[in-house]
């Protein structure tokens, strides 16, 4: 018998899905997300608590490699100031002033042996103080400008130090590394950037709550060791309620800026506070006035005034060939 | 967080456009499949009847086409589990099915009436490049004669 050739029409959906795309994404997004979620709990917790045990001594070490003296954020940001003579600035009288506040802060802090702290003066406007490995501290002019009292200084002085004594710039460094690498794994495994920003943004989210954490837990190391200097915490009291204001004023700067009918402080909603690094400072200075009232320190005292060393006098020194190197 | 927004974007354009441009695919490919339904195709070497005029003549069919990046996407998230890589599936039976008319449409510019010996290649175009977006070209050829029914 002769065989039939024929091409009948064949059925659809065979090679192919007839599913909803849309379906797929979301089991797929809720199934993955779930999964890296877990990882990144686990990640987020045992890396914090390895980074921890890591001998603080290592960390110094670790850095005394990189020579941080000359890569002083301080001395490239002087440098970039200078006018040619081949000269940085000479910042010692400040370096030395803070590092005496901060050694006199550090005494109350209970810190760990062998724990140093090491205090850089960077003369830029940059309204800023921060902590970073191997017990290292940057205070900006900027900052120190703002500061109406010794106390105000010694409350983010001592807000540094407890960053320091936390291990929070190495809890960071191990989270930080061990994110990449999962991050980096997640990527690999998909080979394309789904699993990868899936780790990214959840990271950052998780990265930005837990600095707002340790900025709680900064707060009330800082607050005890004032306490114990001066006697009461007018200091961080004082400094909060500064801070709140600049934050109202800024909020409203950008308010009118923007002609946008929606004021960024009056709208204090978990979503907003999600993206921050740290908590707004009236939030913080609750939180302060909470742990004062359960402590029983005392929030009034008189606040010493700063005496700063001005950086003026140090430049006329150098132009009569005083102390320059 | 900009980041989020721009692949939310991506996501969006990639899925409308992507999801249009499928189904007036596949709208075109039915149409187009019954109005060639009388050009009949085989992988079978020859023809078990003999050609009325003329022997063989080679045609082809080539396409390339391109995942958008909703389908890329979920692709990259379905590697993490395994499974069905459904958006690859549509996209290469869409490729195949036009590589098919296409080679048909030439076909019947001979006048020919049967392809026999016909053949796919399949070569993906991205190789699998880091940051593109996945295409892959499908080459149908065939040897095309005019028979008695």
């Amino acid at each position: 018998m002769k065989p039939v050739y024929e091409n009948p029409k064949i059925e659809e959906g065979i090679n192919y899905s007839q599913e909803h795309p849309l379906k797929e994404f979301v089991e797929l997004l809720l199934g993955v997300g779930a999964a890296i979620l877990i990882a990144l709990v686990v990640v987020h917790y045992s890396a914090g608590y390895l980074a921890k045990q890591i001998p603080f001594e290592y960390e110094q070490r670790m850095l005394s490699s990189l020579d941080l003296s000359s890569l002083d954020l301080g001395d490239l940001i002087d440098a970039e100031e200078d006018k040619g003579d081949g000269k940085a600035n000479d910042y010692s009288a400040q370096e030395d002033f803070l590092q005496s506040l901060a050694n006199k802060v550090a005494a109350e802090m209970d810190l760990p042996d062998g724990m140093t702290i090491k205090v850089h003066y960077s003369n830029s406007d940059t309204v800023n103080a921060f902590a970073t490995l191997g017990g290292n501290l940057f205070f900006f002019k900027g900052l120190i400008e703002k500061m109406e009292s010794e106390d105000e200084l010694a409350a983010v002085m001592g807000h540094e130090i407890a960053h320091i004594k936390l291990r929070h710039p190495m809890v960071a460094l191990g989270k930080g590394v061990t994110l990449a690498v999962l991050a980096a794994s997640v990527s690999g495994a998909s080979g394309s950037s789904a699993g990868e920003w899936l780790v990214g943004s959840s990271a950052q989210l998780g990265m930005l709550k837990f600095s707002r954490d340790q900025e709680k837990g900064a707060d009330a190391e800082s607050a005890k060791a004032l306490s114990s200097l001066y006697g009461h915490i007018g200091g961080a009291d004082s400094l909060f309620k500064h801070f709140a204001e600049l934050e109202d004023s800024a909020a409203m700067d950008e308010d009118v800026n923007n002609d946008n009918k929606t004021k960024g402080r009056e709208d204090p909603s978990a979503i907003a506070q999600i993206f921050r690094s740290h908590p707004y400072s009236e939030d913080r200075w609750t939180n302060l006035l909470r742990l004062a009232k359960q402590d029983g320190w005392s929030t009034r005292g008189s606040l010493k005034p700063l005496d700063f060393p001005s950086v003026s006098k140090v430049v006329e020194l150098e132009k009569n060939g005083g102390m320059r190197e | 967080m900009y980041e989020i927004g721009i692949i939310i974007v991506m996501l969006i354009i990639g899925y409308s456009f992507g999801s249009i441009r499928e189904k007036a695919h596949f709208k075109s490919i039915f149409e187009r499949e019954s109005k060639y339904q009388d050009i009949l195709i085989f992988n079978q070497k020859t023809s078990p009847s003999p050609a009325t005029e003329g022997g063989g003549e080679m045609v082809q069919g080539n396409v390339v086409v391109s995942v958008d990046y909703f389908k890329m996407f979920v692709s990259g998230l379905r590697k993490l589990v395994g499974g069905r890589l459904t958006s690859y599936e549509s996209l290469l039976d869409r490729g195949r099915r036009e590589a098919l008319l296409r080679m048909k449409a030439q076909a019947r510019t001979m006048g020919a009436n049967a392809i026999f010996n016909v053949r796919f290649e399949t070569s993906s175009i991205s190789k699998g490049a880091e940051n593109s977006i996945g295409s892959v070209e499908v080459l149908a050829y065939g040897t095309a004669i005019k028979q008695m029914g």
